[in-house]
Order: C-alpha cells, then sequence, then structure tokens
C-alpha cells in the first residue's frame, strides 16, 4: 500500500510475500520495485481503513459493549472483565474471536491482560499470529520485562533517548530512580510504566456510551426468518423487563443490534415518553420497525440494550381509574406514533412567556420528558389581544395601500389577489425583548418594532398583518403577512 | 345501501313477528321480554349501520343546530367531512372550536406547520390537550389518523389528507367506528374528493363581522348532508330530523370581569339562520316606488 510522503510515495504496509522479498514498511516505492521487480501497490486509504476498523469495534460489541479502537496501533481494545464467563472463559472467548477473525480474511495478534497496556505491548511485541495469549492475572511484570521499551506506546525519540543511555527492556526501566528519569524525560515513560503494571489505572474510552442494561441472545444456527427474530425479540423483552423490575425501573430508550454472520451490523431504536416496562407494549413499538430490516446471510446474535432509563415504582405500573387508563392509552398512542413517524414530528404546542409571536408557542416532541416548569405568575391571567389560528412561519412581504402616519390599510395585494378592507382593529406595537443579551435579530433581517392589525376584507377574510418599524416619512413602509385569523 | 322504505318494513314486519312470537308462546318457561329496541339495534348493527343511534352525541349548544341533526348534536363514533368554502383558517377555526367543547384529548394530523396555540386556546381547545402529527408522506398521515380512531383514547382526530379515496373514507369509518372516536376530515377550499361514507358533511366558509372592528369569530356554517336524517326517529311523536340547513354562526365569550381567575364561558350561538331564495318581504316594509 502507498502513501505519499517526503521524497516520492513511499511503502505504507506490505504483505507477507513482499516482506520476504525484502521490502517493508517506509521505503520509498521506487527502491521497492528496484529490489521487487513484480511488486504491485496500491493507494493506501487511511481513512477507510479507520471505517473498517471502526465497524469491526462494533461487530465485537458482540462480545462486550465496551469497545474501542486504537487507531495509530491498528488494533481495538475491548474490555472483557465480567463477561468472559458468558463464553466459557477469557480463552475460550479469544479463541472464537481469533476464529471469526481469521474466516473474515484479517491476520491477527490477540492478547488478554490486567491492563491495556500490558496487552498492547503484548500483541506489538511478543505475540505470534495465529495463537491467543492470555497473561494471567498479576503476572504482567514479569512478562513485561523482556519486552523492548518502545513496547510501553512512547514517542520514538524518547525511546531512542532510552536507548542512548543504555535502557533497552522495561525491565531495565524498573529499578532506575525515578525522579532523574522524569526531568529528562518527561513524565511520559513513568506514567506509562506504572499503567501497563497496573499501578495507576488507565481506562479505555468506548466507542459508543454503556448501556445500563443489556440482555443477549446468540443462535446456535444464524437465523433469518421474521418470526423467528419476534421469538428472539420477545425472549430479550422479557429478560430485559424482569431486569428493569428487579432495579425498579423503566426503560425509556431501547436499541436492538442486530450481527450478521458477514461481520456487520445494524440497529434498531424505539423511544418511548413515559418509563415503561411492559414487554407487550414495547413489543409492539418495534414491531413497526422490523418490517424493513435486511438479514442478510443470517443473523447469528441479537443483543437489547436499554439506552435510556428512569425510576418506576410498581404503584405507577398498576394504574387504576378512567382517568389514568385514558393517560395511559393516550400516551401509548403517541410511543406509536413517534415510534414511526419519528419523534420531530409528533408534537405539542407548549406555551412559552413571550410575547414575540412566534415564540409564544414552541413545538414540543410529545415523547420528550415533561420537564415543563410551573407557571410562574400563575394569578397573571389578564386577557391579551386576540391571536391568530395559523401563524405562518416566516411572514409573507404584501403590497399595501395605507393612510399614514398610522392607519391601518385600506388594500392590499397577497399572492396575486387583491383585498379591499372593510374593518381593522390596530395597532398593537410588539418590539423585541430587550432583556435578552445579545439582542437576537428577527427573521429576515426585519426592524425590530413591529406594528401589526388584525383586519378583515370584504369576504370576512381576517389576516394579522404587521408594518416593520415605525412610520417614517421618505421611507416606503415594509408590510408583512404573519397569520389568519378565524 | 339498503334503502329507508327497507328498513321501515323490517322494523314493521319484526313488530308483527314479536307480537306473533309472544302470543304463540306456551306460558311457564318463557324467556323475558325481549325489547323491541334490542332487535331493532342488532339488526342495524348486522347491516353495518350501528352507528345511527347510539352514538353519544356532543350538543353544538344551540338549538337550531342540534335540532337539525338526528343524534342531537355532533355524534361520536363516526366520520364526519368538513369542507372549507371559504378561508382554510375559518375551517380549522371552527372545527378547532368544536373539538374544544369535546372532553379529552384531540389529534392534529397535518402536513404544514402553522398552527397556533394561543389562537386555539382561545376557541377552548388548549396546549395539553392537543397533538399534533406533522407526517410527510399521505400515507404516514393517514396510519396516523386511523392509530388515533383505533386506539380509543382520543376523543377526536382531525386530518387534511390532500386527497382520500372511498376505500381510504370507508377505512376511517371503520376506524372511528371502532374506537367510538370522532373523525373529521378538512378539505380546502375547490378540493374535489369521491363521496364517501361519513355521517355528517359540512361546509364551513367565513362571515363578515357585525360593527366596525373585526369582532369575535364568526362562520356561515351549513350542513349539507346528513346520514340517517329524516329516518330515524327518537319518539314517534317527535319530527325527524331536517339533516340540512344553513347558519350563521358566531362565537361568543363571555369574560368574568371582576376576577380574572375565573375561566370564561365561550360557545357557539348562532346569530342567524341563512336561507337560500328569495324572502318574502313582510307586509310593513313600504313598498319603493
Amino acid at each position: 500500500m502507498v502513501i505519499a510522503g517526503s521524497g516520492g510515495p513511499r511503502l505504507a504496509a506490505v504483505n507477507r510475500a513482499a516482506e520476504a522479498g525484502g521490502v517493508g514498511p517506509g521505503m520509498p516505492l521506487a527502491h521497492a520495485r528496484a529490489v521487487l521487480p513484480g511488486l504491485e501497490a496500491a493507494g493506501a486509504d487511511p481513512k477507510g481503513d479507520h471505517r473498517a476498523l471502526a465497524a469491526l469495534a462494533q461487530w465485537a460489541g458482540r462480545y462486550t459493549p465496551w469497545t474501542a479502537t486504537d487507531a495509530e496501533g491498528n488494533g481495538i481494545w475491548l474490555d472483557i472483565s465480567g463477561c468472559a464467563h458468558l463464553f466459557g472463559g477469557e480463552a475460550a472467548l479469544m479463541a472464537d474471536l481469533d476464529r471469526r477473525l481469521t474466516a473474515l480474511g484479517y491476520e491477527t495478534r490477540l492478547a488478554a491482560a490486567d491492563t491495556p497496556g500490558a496487552a498492547w505491548a503484548v500483541t506489538h511485541f511478543a505475540a505470534a499470529s495465529g495463537t491467543p495469549a492470555v497473561i494471567p492475572s498479576g503476572a504482567q511484570t514479569e512478562v513485561l520485562a523482556t519486552l523492548p521499551v518502545a513496547a510501553l506506546r512512547l514517542q520514538p525519540d524518547v525511546v531512542e533517548g532510552l536507548r542512548r543511555m543504555g535502557l533497552r527492556r522495561i525491565g531495565d526501566l524498573l529499578n532506575v530512580p525515578r525522579a532523574p528519569l522524569t526531568v529528562r524525560f518527561g513524565a511520559a515513560p513513568l506514567q506509562r510504566l506504572d499503567q501497563a503494571l497496573g499501578h495507576t489505572d488507565e481506562s479505555i474510552k468506548p466507542h459508543r456510551p454503556l448501556p445500563p442494561m443489556r440482555t443477549r441472545l446468540a443462535f446456535a444456527e444464524p437465523i433469518s426468518q421474521r418470526s423467528d427474530i419476534d421469538a428472539a425479540l420477545g425472549q430479550l423483552l422479557d429478560a430485559m423487563c424482569r431486569q428493569l423490575a428487579a432495579t425498579r425501573q423503566g426503560a425509556r430508550g431501547l436499541r436492538l443490534n442486530f450481527y450478521r454472520t458477514d461481520a456487520t451490523t445494524f440497529e434498531v431504536t424505539i423511544g418511548t415518553s413515559r418509563p415503561v416496562r411492559d414487554a407487550d407494549h414495547l413489543d409492539r413499538l418495534f414491531r413497526n420497525k422490523l418490517d424493513n430490516i435486511d438479514a442478510g446471510f443470517g443473523i447469528e446474535a441479537m443483543i437489547l440494550a436499554a439506552t435510556v432509563t428512569d425510576p418506576l415504582d410498581p404503584a405507577q405500573a398498576d394504574l387504576q381509574g378512567d382517568s389514568a387508563k385514558e393517560r395511559t392509552g393516550v400516551t401509548d398512542l403517541i410511543d406509536r406514533l413517534g415510534n414511526r413517524l419519528g419523534p420531530k414530528r409528533v408534537l405539542r404546542l407548549q406555551p412559552r412567556a413571550s410575547h414575540l409571536p412566534e415564540r409564544a408557542s414552541r413545538p414540543v416532541s410529545a415523547l420528550a420528558r415533561d420537564d415543563t416548569p410551573a407557571d410562574p405568575l400563575p394569578g397573571n391571567k389578564a386577557p391579551r389581544a386576540p391571536r391568530p389560528v395559523r401563524l405562518l412561519p416566516t411572514p409573507e412581504p404584501i403590497e399595501v395601500m395605507a393612510p399614514v402616519p398610522d392607519h391601518p390599510p385600506v388594500m392590499f395585494r397577497w399572492r396575486r389577489a387583491q383585498h379591499r378592507i372593510t374593518r381593522a382593529d390596530g395597532p398593537e406595537r410588539i418590539g423585541p425583548e430587550w432583556w435578552l443579551e445579545p439582542p437576537r435579530a428577527l427573521a429576515g433581517g426585519q426592524s425590530r418594532i413591529r406594528d401589526y392589525f388584525r383586519i378583515e376584507d370584504t369576504d370576512g377574510v381576517r389576516f394579522w398583518v404587521y408594518r416593520a418599524g415605525p412610520y417614517q416619512a421618505g421611507t416606503p413602509p415594509k408590510w408583512y403577512l404573519h397569520g389568519f385569523f378565524p | 345501501m339498503p334503502s329507508p322504505l327497507t328498513n321501515r318494513m323490517v322494523c314493521s314486519t319484526l313488530e308483527r313477528i314479536m307480537n306473533n312470537i309472544l302470543k304463540s308462546m306456551p306460558m311457564g318457561k318463557q324467556p323475558g321480554p325481549v325489547s323491541l329496541d334490542d332487535l331493532k339495534r342488532r339488526i342495524r348493527k348486522l347491516e353495518g349501520q350501528s352507528h345511527h343511534q347510539d352514538a353519544a352525541a356532543l350538543p353544538f349548544g344551540v338549538a337550531e343546530i342540534d335540532a337539525a341533526l338526528p343524534w342531537g348534536g355532533f355524534p361520536a363514533g363516526g366520520l364526519h367531512e368538513m369542507t372549507a368554502s371559504g378561508p382554510l383558517a375559518a375551517a380549522m377555526s371552527f372545527a378547532a372550536a368544536l373539538m374544544g367543547r369535546m372532553a379529552g384529548t384531540v389529534l392534529w394530523c397535518r402536513r404544514g406547520a402553522d398552527l397556533y396555540g394561543p389562537g386555539l386556546s382561545a376557541l377552548g381547545l388548549t396546549p395539553e390537550r392537543l397533538i399534533v402529527t406533522r407526517a410527510e408522506r399521505e400515507r404516514d398521515l393517514l396510519w396516523a389518523m386511523e392509530e388515533g380512531l383505533r386506539s380509543g383514547a382520543l376523543a377526536a382526530v382531525l386530518g387534511e389528507p390532500s386527497g382520500a379515496s372511498t376505500v381510504v373514507l370507508r377505512r376511517l369509518q371503520l376506524a372511528a367506528e371502532a374506537g367510538g372516536t370522532a373523525a373529521i376530515l378538512l378539505r380546502p377550499n375547490g378540493a374535489k374528493w369521491a363521496p364517501g361514507p361519513a355521517l355528517t358533511h359540512w361546509r364551513i366558509g367565513a362571515a363578515p363581522s357585525l360593527g366596525r372592528w373585526p369582532d369575535l369569530p364568526r362562520w356561515r356554517v351549513e350542513l349539507v348532508r346528513c346520514r340517517g336524517a329524516g329516518k330515524i326517529e327518537k319518539n314517534r311523536h317527535e319530527k325527524p330530523a331536517k339533516g340540512s340547513g344553513s347558519w350563521l354562526v358566531e362565537w361568543r365569550e363571555e369574560q368574568q370581569n371582576a376576577f380574572w381567575d375565573k375561566p370564561a364561558t365561550h360557545g357557539f350561538a348562532v346569530a342567524a339562520e341563512l336561507r337560500h331564495g328569495p324572502v318574502a318581504p313582510p307586509s310593513t316594509w313600504r313598498q319603493a316606488s
């Protein structure tokens, strides 16, 4: 694989045959061609490699949810503490992983250890391809002592400096006084050493936030029939709801991951507006989304994760009474609508304390948590000026004939139709909210002050129009149509 | 659809049959008397016309309109069509005011994004009772309507599809009956749809205000067609409902002036009944010479 570099294209990676022929990474392409005339070169695609690695890390989620990619080292971290027993032990898990990756065509080196540093060191400098290495707990000091210093993930200049000082192996570093090393090379070498030996903690950042709860189902033979998938989903939901009941919680967001035999994954997510522990309701929500999935060559594992959970008391789960039943009926309906149409398409028009008409009502997803704050001034219900039933999202400019300075229009023209006004009410002056810093510009870059008029034409159609800005002699005023009254 | 004559004939035949059966039954072990209404209801259900008298009706609060409807009000559990004969805002606001009078949550399915909460609250449809779906595709809109109707948890579902075939209308009618929810279809001016199995068909237009200022909302409401009008009688002695009519309806609001926290009462009021055709001049008018 060829990548551009100083002095011409260089080799970024070579396969075994080329390595046997005497070329290696870093060699200029021309030199490599001279050494090995039959060399085939293809452009390197680092971004594609990253993507493939990320997809592999996602696929590795079938073993543990805690996976991360290590881009520089071309590797994947897996934190298998606590899930090795599901696969029959660490050695069996590693053997399974090795087998699957080899079947996919990758050449792998696997190592399991107490700390990420030790595992990295062993895979890059000690492990032979094909046999996963399992380092017993606590034994990393002996194993690491024989490895070169570069196995500690240090910068090349630091490695060179240590080599010049005669510290070639990690074992040499163990007995050297720490303070001079820190002064000479900085904190990095000793920090990496401590991390590798387990004296300080190092955790890998998972590529996805970990779900609070997870249930897993793997199949002996890959499935692709819809009925099988439904049955498996039923089992997963039952197990999940039992877990939720044990912790007195309800799920508000669920994610179902499918792992196909060709190491690709896809997922289906649902959300609900209130915490739910009812397997039937969740099953119904999933059913709508499972219609279009493509099982490919077969699905070999399904993992259901609860991404968002909320406390749910048993008392809330058994509601009595008609109004409570109706409330659950409405929220169930909102869940179904929201999961099929999308949470941003099922809305409630939430009122807001603002006198700007476009900000006074805000469409809020009906599935969102109901965090509306209580009315700050409950006693202040003075009647306001009437508001239209339809409000245009952006006001449309109209041509208006109106007596100056502040009289309502007598005639206006909108979308090529002329309207003669018979009745009008106004003006109602709405100014910008000066208490919001910095002052926000209104849509369309119009002037801040608006004088609104309620006008009615000869047919009885009522409009809400406004003039942008107070009247100024000499400049023609700009009028806009903002809404319609009943 | 079976003709009204068939219904009447069936009912009267049934009466005779029932009387004969009751007379001919031996004394002793008799089942309790079967009410005629029960049998009528069962037959109507079998024929697919179960909406006629069992549906709970929401009265308009206005005597003229309630008298024109055979149910004495706006029936739940059925499909209703409202066509806008004027601006769309007029039909939307009339439907909103009507739904504001119902108790329970209401679902509004539309494609546009211009519903304004404060305006609807003034008509009685407060934000906590309203759910709006903004479906992009037509079939998502119809699916949402059907889901809402079947769930039975809503008071009404209002939809604004851009076109609906007879099949779709029939589906919505069945869904509305199954859930006992009122389904209202709003059509803009000029839209032509296939005739459907709707219970009532209205035409709503804007009406000019009285006075010098644009005042409270006013509508020209026309009940174009009504299923079951003139055929089903609640009581033999009452006149059957007319099933059509045209009114000038306005929205009355009464504020309690002294105490802000008391809710304002509001409702429909008929300003005038509109007729087509010439109006006979009363004799007190002076003829123009």
